[in-house]
Formats: structure tokens, sequence, C-alpha cells
């Protein structure tokens, strides 16, 4: 089997050794940041386009900040630090604010992994689940 | 050296940066510098070529004859295949943490949802990372020094590199086919051979804060 590593020059096969399953080549190179999704880079001039694209685009980052605030949430419970009633209501804000967030994706027809952000080092901060 | 312009990371230009350095491989032992490394004048790589001279003889002692193998770990697993034990710590939080106690209303059990998917997400990674330590520990006798990047938080896929005598690679090469035939849960992607890159001291940076200070 030979297999080529992208961009290299003719003769630069690296490959010592490789799964021979496609599938999960691909899930390696999906792990390399090779199969990135990919934010548009610019807003759409058709208009047809712009308001589909501007959303997903708004809709990345509050799925990000949606996502953050949730992790601090389970984080703040598992310290302990938090009433039951307090907990009670975080929970109840997020889950609102989680089935809002679906409610518009389904109204701009974008699916969970379009709103990924990649943030490079940072890696992919939003959960596609 | 550069003039302090802007630097692209092409693919092009990475593998130009690489074929220099395997072919001076060849002939020569070679510590190789991260392409990007920039150093502005003749002077400053004067100067790290004086400071870093310990350093250099130390590294070139190290790498001579050796080569650098890259392997990246993957552990393929069916969903639900790791079961999360009643008794385990995280478990035990669960049960009896302020969410035990409260009444299950509406917003309680979504944020208990949530947080039993963070702590079966957490041990599949700890059972995850076990399983990689062991195939890399075998691996690591087998080569004169080892480097295992696991702090990547929840990455899909491990790295390490290993730093294996240009005569032992075949051999290497064999032992990597055999670990990944005997455990299907965990998929290897090895490449090389490459030069020592992660084996040498970074001698632009450690040079120039000796130069700085």
């Amino acid at each position: 089997m030979t297999i080529a590593i992208d961009g290299a020059p003719e003769g630069g096969a690296k490959v010592l050794h490789a799964p021979e399953d496609q599938a999960i080549l691909d899930r390696f190179a999906g792990a390399l940041g090779e199969k990135r999704r990919e934010l548009p880079q610019r807003i759409a001039t058709d208009p047809d386009k712009v308001e589909r694209d501007l959303a997903r685009l708004v809709l990345s980052v509050i799925e990000l900040l949606r996502q953050l605030l949730e992790k601090q949430a389970t984080r703040r419970v598992e310290s302990g630090a938090l009433s039951a009633e307090e907990i009670e209501r975080l929970g109840l804000t997020l889950m609102r604010l989680e089935a809002r967030m679906g409610e518009l994706k389904t109204a701009f027809g974008l699916q969970g992994q379009e709103l990924t952000l990649d943030l490079g080092p940072l890696r992919d901060l939003v959960d596609c689940e | 050296m550069h003039d302090g312009s802007h630097v692209t990371a092409a693919a092009d230009k990475v593998w130009r940066h690489e074929q220099v350095a395997e072919s001076l491989m060849g002939a020569h032992a070679v510590l190789p510098m991260q392409y990007g490394t920039l150093l502005a004048s003749l002077d400053e790589v004067e100067g790290m070529l004086r400071r870093g001279y310990p350093m250099f003889v130390e590294d070139l002692a190290r790498v001579r004859d050796h080569v650098e193998v890259g392997i990246r770990f993957m552990v393929l697993r069916k969903p639900g295949a790791v079961a999360i034990s009643a008794t385990s710590g995280t478990s035990q939080l669960l049960q009896s943490d302020s969410l035990a106690k409260s009444p299950m209303a509406p917003g309680t059990a979504y944020l208990r949802t949530k947080l039993t998917k963070e702590h079966e997400r957490r041990d599949r990674h700890r059972v995850d990372l076990e399983l990689v330590r062991k195939t890399y520990r075998i691996l690591a006798e087998h080569a004169a020094a080892a480097k295992l990047d696991d702090d990547r938080g929840d990455a899909p896929a491990v790295s390490a590199a290993f730093l294996v005598h240009r005569g032992g690679l075949a051999a290497f090469k064999k032992l990597v086919a055999r670990l990944a035939d005997a455990d299907r849960d965990l998929a290897l992607l090895c490449t090389g051979p490459w030069p020592a890159y992660s084996f040498v001291s970074d001698h632009a940076s450690q040079s120039m804060q000796r130069g700085g200070s």
C-alpha cells in the first residue's frame, strides 16, 4: 500500500504504516484538520445567500458562547457551590437557550456541524454532537 | 535569517524546508529547526551558534545516526463500549451532590443529563489514554528516546515521536504493524523517517533568551 501525505513532493511518501480501512484514514485526516468545516470567509453578495451566511456566522458565535456557559455551569454544579434552587434556575435558563438555538437553526436550515468554529490551536470548541 | 516581514506557512514551502533538512541528513548529523524559526541578522545567527555551542554538541551526540518516527494513535471504539461503573468517582459525585438532593425539576434534570454526559466523556478519555500509553510504552522501549503528547484535552488523535536508530528503522516499522494488528481498538498512523525535530533543543529561542537576559 502506498499512501502519500497531502502536499508532499513527488517521491515524498512518508507513511510507514497506516490502517487499510479508508474510513479510519478519513478520521485521521479529520483529526489532523485536513477536512475542516469552514465558516464563510466572506459574506456572500448573492442576495439569496447573504441572510443564511450571516445567520450562520452569528449563530456560530452564539453557539460557542452557549456551550462555554454550559461548561461553566456544570463546573459550578460539580464544585457543590450552588443551592438546589440555583441549579434549577441555571438549568432552566440553559435548557431554554438550547431550545431557542434549535429553533433558529431550523429557521435558517442549518445543521449543528455547520456552526463549528475552528479556532486553530484552541481546537474545535463547539461540540457538534 | 529573515527581514521580519510576513512568513507564510504554505505546504510547498514547508516541504521545501523539509527537503533541505533531509538532503543534509543523508551525509551528516542534522539539528533541524522548525519551519518559521526566524533570526533577523547574521549577527544573531553567529550569536546563537556561539551561545548554543554546548547544546549543539549534546544534541548532535543524541541524534547522530538516528531519525524521528511519528505515530498518531486513535482509539476506535464502538458507541457505548465503555461502561461507566456506578461506583466510579464521577458517578458517586452525581449521586451525592446537590443535584441528587434536588427534586427533578426540568432545569435540574437538564443539568444532570449534561453533567452525566461530561463525566462519561471524561471516563472514555481516561480509558482511551490508558490504551494509548500501554502501546506507547512498548514502542518507547525500542527507541533511543520517545515523547508522548497526550496533554491536548480530548483531541481525537494522540501523537508521539520516537528517536530510532537508522539501522533499526525496519524493525521498528514491523513492530508498529504488529502492535496495530494485535489491538483492533487502536489505529496507528506511522510516518517518517524525519529529521529529529522533537529531540533537539529549541536553539533559536533558548539562545535568544540567554542573549537577551
